[in-house]
């Protein structure tokens, strides 16, 4: 358990290292520097310029700005935007918390939607309802995001009309609505980049669960639990379901470095206000502190995140020791 | 045996390579010509246009053909990228001391939970869009971890059969074990999951593409024909639905084949006698 709590950590700590340096280089290696645009501007002698570009150290060496990259990162100071003229950290943090939104709401109903297809398709494999649901949703699986997207976008937003197709907020309700209209509002613009990620995550989670259920159909406990006269419902819902909890949560653990690739297409899709339209809009814009930032930012929450779902999985279960890998 | 649905699929993803490979024939004009910008904008299918035009009054019948090329190369090439390297990285991981090993299978930990979006994200803001090598390049590159880690464990597995012991204990080289008798066992592992990377990474090139970060305009890909479609989903519906298809008939053919392939291969080895010796 030690052994495998310190290897986990160096390979936490690998990958913010990795990901500062990527973040670093980025800023370093892009043509001109932080002060281009004032070192350039008419009228200022070469003299003028060379003492601004020492004051902000960038005549230091690399090695020297490297570590005062690291120590600003550390203490949250990401930079300056080239584009907004606002920190890169205030930018990132309002657009992570659209983000966060987003996939949480996204998560939440593909766990709830592969536990409930996965567990039916694992207990009674012999219906068939439940084994075309299941490769329907397989299907969905290897599809990329964003032809879900669209598909979903012709049919529910323009063909039906239920939800609106991009944004996250009305312009007239953020304007004069009251506050439960605007969170409703919200809500509804929520439902369908939430339901696309859904979908696609949600066919992930519905494999593990089908597989991790079949298996405790066919155990001793189950048998003594029909044995003891519980009715089928029970003997999946108290005696099956609690098994597969870990092998789920192993595979969301898995999950995550994808699951930004996802999101980012999503959000672009549905032009969600978040971290990956921002990243996007940056690159476009050539923002170089801004991506760079976000680099940083994501990298270290998907490590954390899933050093945080290693660590619940060994503490809540004793059988899993050794990491299941999924399909990649 | 051959299995149906597998050669449905194989069938299905001929006839596109086949399409993209024949482009230059096929195609009824330049795919990157605006053939009328005001009288041609987007047209709805039509004898002379079989699947319209789109915004910039291009033929879509030609883009969907190139797009076939570009997406099928970049993802083919990408997909023998990852795989001889994630192969080249499991063999040598298996058959090295425990600690060097151990060292390989944590640097494709590390690489793997690096989230692949944001290298291209890096990558785009330092270059500008990649042109079609260099996709395939980063792709391939970003790609190999997961087959390094089923190359790795399949190697250990076969290594601790009593066949490979035998072969060592009448004086067989290491590299002639390694040769004769455990990369043929991975034969059909890596064919099941080289068709499942393809289907991987032809999303995620269309992906890329469709927002800006793949191959470089106005070279035709379906992930761009989405984009170029999606303002007039409404009024012109063949400019999304064209690309759409295209790409979800061959993403699910490839992940179909490694399905029933790896489906079958489960099958056969859970019938073979224990591997695990005394």
């Amino acid at each position: 358990m030690a052994a495998f709590f310190v290897r986990r950590l160096l390979h936490t700590i690998a990958v913010m290292v990795i990901a500062v340096t990527l973040g670093f280089s980025l800023v370093h290696l892009a043509p001109g520097d932080a002060l281009i645009g004032d070192v350039t501007q008419s009228g200022r002698s070469a003299d003028a310029r060379e003492r601004l570009r020492a004051r902000a150290g960038l005549d230091q060496p690399v090695t020297a700005q490297y570590s005062r990259f690291v120590s600003n990162a550390l203490r949250g100071d990401l930079g300056h935007s080239i584009i907004d003229d606002q920190p890169v950290r205030s930018i990132l943090w309002r657009a992570l918390r659209n983000s966060l939104a987003l996939a949480g709401a996204g998560l939440l109903a593909a766990i709830a939607l592969g536990l409930v297809v996965g567990s039916a398709e694992g207990w009674r494999p012999d219906l068939t309802i439940f084994h075309w649901l299941g490769r329907a949703l397989t299907a969905l699986y290897a599809l990329p995001e964003f032809v879900l997207a669209i598909t979903l976008i012709g049919v529910l937003g323009y063909g039906a009309g239920w939800f609106p197709v991009g944004g996250m907020h009305d312009p007239v309700t953020s304007l004069v609505g009251t506050t439960s209209e605007r969170w409703l509002d919200t809500a509804r613009h929520l439902c369908l980049p939430a339901m696309t990620l859904a979908l696609g995550w949600g066919a992930a989670v519905a494999r593990q669960q089908r597989v991790a259920t079949a298996e405790a159909a066919g155990e001793d406990f189950i048998r003594t639990a029909r044995a003891k006269g519980r009715s089928e419902l029970a003997a999946m819902l108290r005696h099956a379901l609690p098994t597969t909890v870990a092998p789920v949560i192993t595979v969301i653990g898995l999950m995550l470095p994808a699951m930004v690739g996802g999101s980012v297409i999503v959000e672009m899709v549905f032009a969600w206000p978040g971290l990956g339209s921002q990243m996007v809009r940056a690159v476009a814009q050539r923002d170089v502190p801004v991506v760079s930032g976000a680099i940083i930012i994501v990298s270290l929450l998907v490590a954390i995140s899933s050093l945080l779902i290693d660590l619940l999985i060994r503490v809540a279960d004793p059988r899993q020791r050794t990491v299941r890998t999924g399909n990649a | 045996m051959p299995d149906r649905r597998v050669m449905r699929a194989a069938g299905v993803l001929c006839v596109i390579g086949a399409a993209g490979a024949l482009a230059p024939w096929l195609a009824p004009y330049d795919p990157a010509a605006q053939l009328d910008i005001v009288n041609l904008k987007n047209t709805a299918p039509s004898l002379s246009h079989w699947f319209g035009t789109d915004p910039y009054s291009r033929d879509i019948l030609s883009r969907a053909v190139f797009g076939a090329r570009t997406s099928l190369t970049v993802a083919a090439l990408a997909t023998l990228l990852a795989t001889v390297i994630g192969c080249a990285w499991g063999v040598c991981a298996a058959t090295a001391s425990e600690l060097v090993g151990d060292a390989l299978m944590s640097v494709a930990d590390v690489a793997r939970s690096l989230p692949r979006v944001l290298i291209f994200l890096g990558l785009a803001v330092m270059l500008g869009p990649l042109s079609a090598t260099t996709l395939a390049l980063v792709l391939g590159a970003t790609a190999w971890t997961g087959t390094s880690r089923l190359v790795y464990s399949l190697v250990r597995e076969v290594s601790a059969r009593p066949f490979v012991e035998a072969a060592l204990s009448i004086g067989a080289s290491r590299w002639r074990m390694l040769k004769q008798h455990v990369l043929p066992h991975l034969l059909s592992p890596l064919t099941a999951s080289g068709a499942l990377l393809l289907a991987d990474i032809l999303a995620v090139e269309s992906g890329l593409s469709f927002v800006g970060l793949g191959v470089r305009p106005p070279a035709a890909s379906w992930g761009g024909m989405l984009q170029d479609g999606l303002p007039y989903l409404r009024s012109a519906w063949w400019l999304t639905a064209v690309p759409c298809l295209l790409l979800i008939a061959t993403v699910l053919s490839a992940a179909g084949i490694a399905d029933r392939l790896d489906v079958r291969r489960i099958r056969r080895a859970s019938s073979l006698p224990d591997p695990v010796p005394r």
